[in-house]
């Protein structure tokens, strides 16, 4: 069992009182994902803001002391773990480094980094991490989006993404793209879009359109479809052109999906944990609430080892994907469990419940699904028993 | 024909209904659920779940519950105001027995659409469907379905018994065949969100009442 120190019990316990101030907005959002305006200046916001930018770029008033923590992986794992106890959906829809961040963390130069979180530091401006396709979802050697050179500007950027959180509302993003066939000419790209063009739900600006779409569940991330149209993109802008060939593109992807998958355990593992102190909070002694903890508390431990992992051996695949292959079982199946415990029509009697029975399904095809985690696994594992 | 056997018995009675969910859906198997019933006094608790042709006139006693999901199924969700709590008798239990087979319904022909979904997408240059855990899963599902069916025509032995663990695993199916479908079966104009509402309308009908 891995026993987090003074500092990450600290982030722990005011992660924790902020989450009620996120559930108390969860099925407002959800009706409405629009409606976010009133939400930024939210205490845990500037929490989980500041969990996601590395420590010599935080800035604002520090909260009792809550600037002195690592930006390691661990750290945002147990911050946000109790905010998704909250609302999994609002910590999505929270301006910031997000997703992004992590890619930015990877592969940015120092410039680039100081450009990106001086940007989010706003609390008012948010960011996307575009990877996944309409054909091939995050297979990444099917990717079809395609930086093509452009004497003017350096490249234009064409192609579609799709399953993009945030990328409706962003005004950084980074973007994967191919510069030519095979996995080295894939590369990242941090653009920036500026507001003309803006309409009602749906932004126009040269070379680029986006279009939220209707989801099932977590719908605060305002999952939207992007359409880059000969964007121009400029030279300055490819990340990782300070690292050698092979670590400019997919392995700074990789990497960050390492991180990615123990983030969306996290949130899986919140959201699991929040079902269930909603059921104990009406039946105190519903059948199998204690095992029910147990599981949800033996997979906490399992996203914060698979997190530490990721900060000590960021290319290790297998720990997290265990971690997201298994926490998102966990949540889905208590959520079912909720839905038994409290009797007839409990998800209609409980408008939370039903929520978090359609946010737990989301977690399944975030960051690859549970087929793509099966195989790392299993990979993983098979290649260290040859080691042996 | 043995008319000695209860109608819910007879695998013709529970293809029947398998036949109404795959072939026109969750909303008019809901219907034939409840026809001639009236929703009110079989309610086992204070909510329903309706077709949207059935739900009461406006200014009655009762609460819309909106829900996008059911709203493409046709499917409303009410909530009963002063009727509520008065007999909470639960479905006869071969209406129990439609509900849960037309549900079964639904399952089959979202897998039958994830199957052409699968056949046309490739990943690393294979076809999704040729992928051996993609096979499996469908292998699963197809088996677990076979077992429900049988399951539900001998439910008539112990309708309360038999038609919740029935209703508990096709929830579990649902979900099992809505992943195949990747993040496209999550948005909320996909097909596949029947699984879900059925779910929801299994849920607000879970009660079986005692067999007369």
């Amino acid at each position: 069992m891995l026993t987090l120190d003074g500092r990450l019990n600290e982030l722990r316990r005011s992660a924790a009182e902020l989450a009620p101030e996120l559930r108390a907005q969860a099925l407002a959002l959800d009706a409405d994902p629009a409606q976010i305006s009133h939400l930024l200046d939210l205490p845990a916001y500037d929490l989980l803001r500041k969990t996601l930018t590395p420590r010599h770029l935080r800035s604002g008033t520090p909260r009792s002391g809550l600037l002195d923590f690592d930006h390691s992986c661990l750290a945002v794992v147990v911050s946000l773990l109790e905010l998704a106890r909250g609302d999994a959906g609002l910590v999505l829809a929270c301006p910031g480094p997000a997703l992004a961040g992590m890619v930015i963390d990877q592969l940015a130069d120092e410039a680039q980094q100081v450009r990106f979180y001086d940007a989010m530091a706003d609390g008012r401006t948010w960011s996307f991490f575009a990877m996944t396709e309409p054909a091939h979802g995050n297979d990444a050697t099917g990717m079809q989006t395609a930086l093509v050179k452009d004497p003017n500007f350096g490249y234009r950027l064409n192609g579609v993404k799709r399953y993009i959180g945030n990328g409706a509302r962003a005004r950084f993003g980074v973007v994967f793209a191919r510069t030519g066939p095979g996995p080295l000419a894939i590369r990242a790209a941090l653009i920036e879009l500026d507001n003309k063009g803006t309409t009602q739900g749906t932004r126009g600006t040269g070379g680029f359109s986006a279009r939220p779409l209707d989801m099932v569940g977590l719908r605060g991330a305002r999952v939207a479809e992007l359409v880059f149209d000969g964007l121009p993109v400029s030279e300055e802008a490819l990340l990782g052109r300070h690292l050698s060939g092979s670590r400019r593109g997919i392995w700074g992807a990789m990497r960050t999906f390492n991180r990615m998958r123990s983030v969306v355990a996290a949130l899986a593992v919140g959201t699991g944990l929040a079902i269930h102190e909603l059921v104990v909070g009406e039946r105190p002694a519903a059948p199998g609430a204690v095992e029910v903890a147990m599981r949800l508390e033996s997979c906490r431990q399992l996203v914060y080892a698979a997190a530490a992992t990721a900060d000590r051996d960021p290319d290790n695949a297998q720990a997290s994907s265990a971690a997201k292959m298994l926490a998102q079982s966990v949540a889905v199946r208590t959520s079912r469990w909720a839905a038994s415990a409290l009797g007839p029509a409990a998800a209609l009697e409980y408008p939370l419940l039903e929520k978090w029975m359609r946010d737990v399904r989301a977690f399944e095809f975030m960051e690859g699904t549970t087929n793509i985690q099966r195989a790392h696994v299993a990979r993983a594992y098979l290649r260290k028993d040859r080691e042996r | 024909m043995d008319t000695t056997v209860p109608a819910a018995t007879r695998p013709g009675y529970v293809d029947a209904a398998i036949a109404i969910g795959r072939g026109r859906g969750l909303a008019a198997g809901l219907e034939a659920a409840l026809e001639g019933l009236d929703p009110v006094t079989v309610a086992p608790s204070c909510y329903v779940a309706l077709t949207e042709t059935a739900v009461p006139a406006p200014n009655g006693p009762f609460t819309l519950i909106p829900h996008r999901l059911a709203e493409h199924e046709g499917i409303r969700f009410v909530r009963l105001h002063g009727q509520c709590p008065q007999t909470h008798a639960g479905l006869p239990p071969e209406r129990a027995v439609t509900l849960a087979a037309v549900r079964l319904g639904v399952l089959y022909a979202m897998l039958d659409a994830a199957i052409v979904f699968l056949s046309d997408r490739t990943a690393g240059g294979v076809s999704l469907i040729d992928k051996q855990l993609v096979m499996g899963t469908i292998a699963d599902t197809v088996a677990e379905a076979g077992l429900l069916r049988e399951a539900l025509t001998l439910a008539f032995t112990d309708p309360a018994a038999i038609v919740g663990p029935c209703n508990e695993q096709l929830s579990a199916l649902g979900w099992q065949v809505a992943a195949l479908f990747g993040a496209s079966g999550y948005l909320e104009d996909h097909p596949v969100r029947a699984l879900y509402v059925s779910e929801l309308v299994a849920g607000a009908w879970s009660e079986v009442s005692a067999p007369c």
